[in-house]
């Protein structure tokens, strides 16, 4: 197997590095870290270490977890696995290289303090080439629009876990058209419906991280 | 109030429980928020005696009552724009326990520590035409919280030891609190709730529920069956994955609460209607958001899908929250007890 292959492999596997108790039968051998190292000192391109290795491998493991072939902790694994390769990358990358797809700025809305599935996104826009800033949870729309401010052509995510919580949404939106700013939404949650989004004027909805990076491609105008 | 619409009938809910034919759709809730019973009590209905009024008011057959614990968990508070409340949150990262030290270190319950006179009370106290509906739950969603949910999910893997002695912890408690209700004989139903799943799937594998949780789950269950009680199991999510678990295996009777987002009734009754009677399914986020015509329309929808096999106990599709639109619960109610027989 080739050293890109591995390192994809491995990420599928959710296996990090050598000290990496998972998945079981990998333990004790070189993991995501090790071998992304390895490629490096090889001398092999960053761009052919990501393009090939680390983002096909979240691809496939953002299909097993709709396929409910894994679940939240192996995908945890996997995004863990995928950081630990992409930190040895990024110091790399040439500054304006065309490789981040875009830029996502994200949150969970005012008022809900749940982050497992916007996190989730997060790895898994980051899994597959975007660059995130993670504005956290508990976010005011104040701060939404500032991250906007900064960066007109970002996309921006909104979480909400509950019925109560998602209605702030549509006053970032609001916020965000009112002053001017046209940077395309989607948003999603537990009980954020495809109808609600319309109805707020969000341009995109994912029921899952994977779907995530599909409407993120989808509103950015990238072939999927 | 709606108490001249319908009288009470235990038995009846008892029957519609165990899925067999019934003459109407009674109405069944896991919570009602406080501030919604004042709304629509007029005054906060806290004792047991103003739990059963409030209930009977609205032509509910049951009150629903927990034993007395306390385990403390990670949680942070968010004050909400919409609502004047204060919403605790369990925290999805770091918990009270980390490590097999803190696991030693952590303060916990035992059997002794759960009281039960509020129970006690009821039994005293539930008129004949009504029932006692003994619940707890939460063995797995307090296993993740006590650990955050990072955690827990890292400790699957890396320290599976601990994950089974914090099931063995919690396990033990919660079924030794189903063990003393069902030995009440004023208890007539249990009900069990634990969020198992995401509207997308189950939150962990199947195989993992059926190690650590499902063998806690299916003592419960032999509980209700040594009583000849019907057995609800609360979940939100989609749990195709494990129903074959739930009904064969663990012997629930009814599935609560049927969200539209994760499960649709009418596939759902297609494919387990004839095993299990199914409870909730008016979308919590419509209470909230639509207009009383619309609910009654929503209802009205279910109760044709019911009409046919019966089978159903009408109610939301998760709980009744503050900020559901109290007239559009009550559209709900009105519309099942007008129209919800046959």
């Amino acid at each position: 197997m080739s050293l890109l292959e591995s390192i994809k492999t491995c990420v599928v596997q959710g296996h990090i590095d050598a000290t990496s108790k998972f998945p079981k039968e990998m333990e004790g051998k070189e993991g995501v870290r090790e071998l992304t190292q390895k490629a490096i000192d090889e001398g092999m391109a960053v761009e052919d270490i990501l393009t090939q290795g680390l983002i096909p491998a979240m691809s496939i493991v953002g299909q097993r977890y709709e396929r409910n072939e894994i679940f939240v902790p192996e995908m945890l694994f996997s995004a863990k696995a995928m950081k630990s390769g992409l930190e040895l990358v990024k110091p790399l990358l040439l500054e304006g290289h065309d490789l981040i797809l875009g830029k996502v700025i994200i949150g969970t809305v005012q008022g809900d303090l749940h982050d497992i599935g916007k996190n989730l996104v997060c790895m898994m826009l980051e899994g597959a080439g975007f660059e995130i800033e993670d504005l956290g949870i508990n976010v005011m729309p104040q701060k939404f629009l500032y991250a906007a401010q900064k960066n007109p052509n970002a996309l921006i995510g909104m979480s909400a876990l509950l019925t109560v919580t998602m209605k702030n949404m549509k006053g970032v939106i609001d916020l965000l058209r009112a002053n001017g700013l046209d940077n395309k939404i989607f948003i999603g949650g537990a009980p954020v419906t495809p109808g609600f989004a319309e109805e707020i004027g969000a341009e995109g909805y994912a029921k899952n991280a994977n779907q995530a990076v599909r409407e993120a491609k989808r509103l950015l105008g990238i072939a999927a | 109030m709606f108490s001249h619409l319908r009288k009470p009938d235990f038995e009846h809910f008892q029957k519609t429980l165990f899925n067999k034919t019934n003459d109407y759709i009674p109405l069944i809730e896991l919570g009602i928020h406080p501030e919604m019973r004042e709304k629509i009590f007029g005054r906060p209905a806290t004792s047991v005696k103003d739990e059963i009024a409030f209930m009977r008011g609205l032509g509910y057959d049951y009150i629903k009552v927990q034993p007395g614990i306390h385990i403390e968990i990670n949680r942070s508070i968010a004050k909400n724009a919409n609502v004047a409340v204060d919403r605790s949150w369990s925290s999805e990262h770091d918990g009270v326990v980390q490590d097999w030290e803190s696991f030693e270190q952590y303060p916990w319950a035992t059997s002794s520590d759960l009281e039960y006179s509020r129970l006690e009370e009821a039994g005293k106290l539930i008129p004949d035409d009504m029932g006692i509906i003994g619940q707890y739950g939460d063995i797995y969603t307090t296993v993740w919280e006590m650990l955050g949910f990072e955690n827990f999910s890292m400790k699957m893997y890396e320290d599976p030891d601990l994950i089974t002695a914090m099931f063995a912890k919690i396990g033990e408690l919660v079924v030794s609190m189903f063990e003393t209700m069902a030995s009440m004989d004023f208890v007539k139903v249990l009900w069990y709730s634990d969020d198992l799943a995401y509207s997308s799937g189950l939150m962990v594998s199947p195989d993992f529920y059926r190690e650590n949780l499902f063998p806690y789950m299916k003592r419960i269950g032999a509980l209700a069956k040594k009583r000849n009680i019907p057995f609800i199991f609360h979940s939100d999510g989609v749990l195709y994955d494990v129903m074959d678990d739930l009904i064969n295996d663990i012997g629930i009777t009814a599935l609560h609460p049927v969200e539209p987002i994760s499960m649709d009734m009418t596939e759902l009754k297609e494919r387990v209607g004839d095993k299990l009677c199914l409870c909730g399914g008016i979308d919590v986020d419509q209470l909230c958001r639509a207009e009383p015509e619309h609910i009654r329309e929503m209802t009205r929808n279910f109760i044709h899908i019911a009409k046919d096999k019966g089978g159903w106990c009408a109610g939301s599709s998760n709980s009744i929250p503050e900020y559901v639109k109290p007239e559009n619960y009550l559209a709900m109610i009105e519309t099942v007890l007008k129209e919800g027989k046959w």
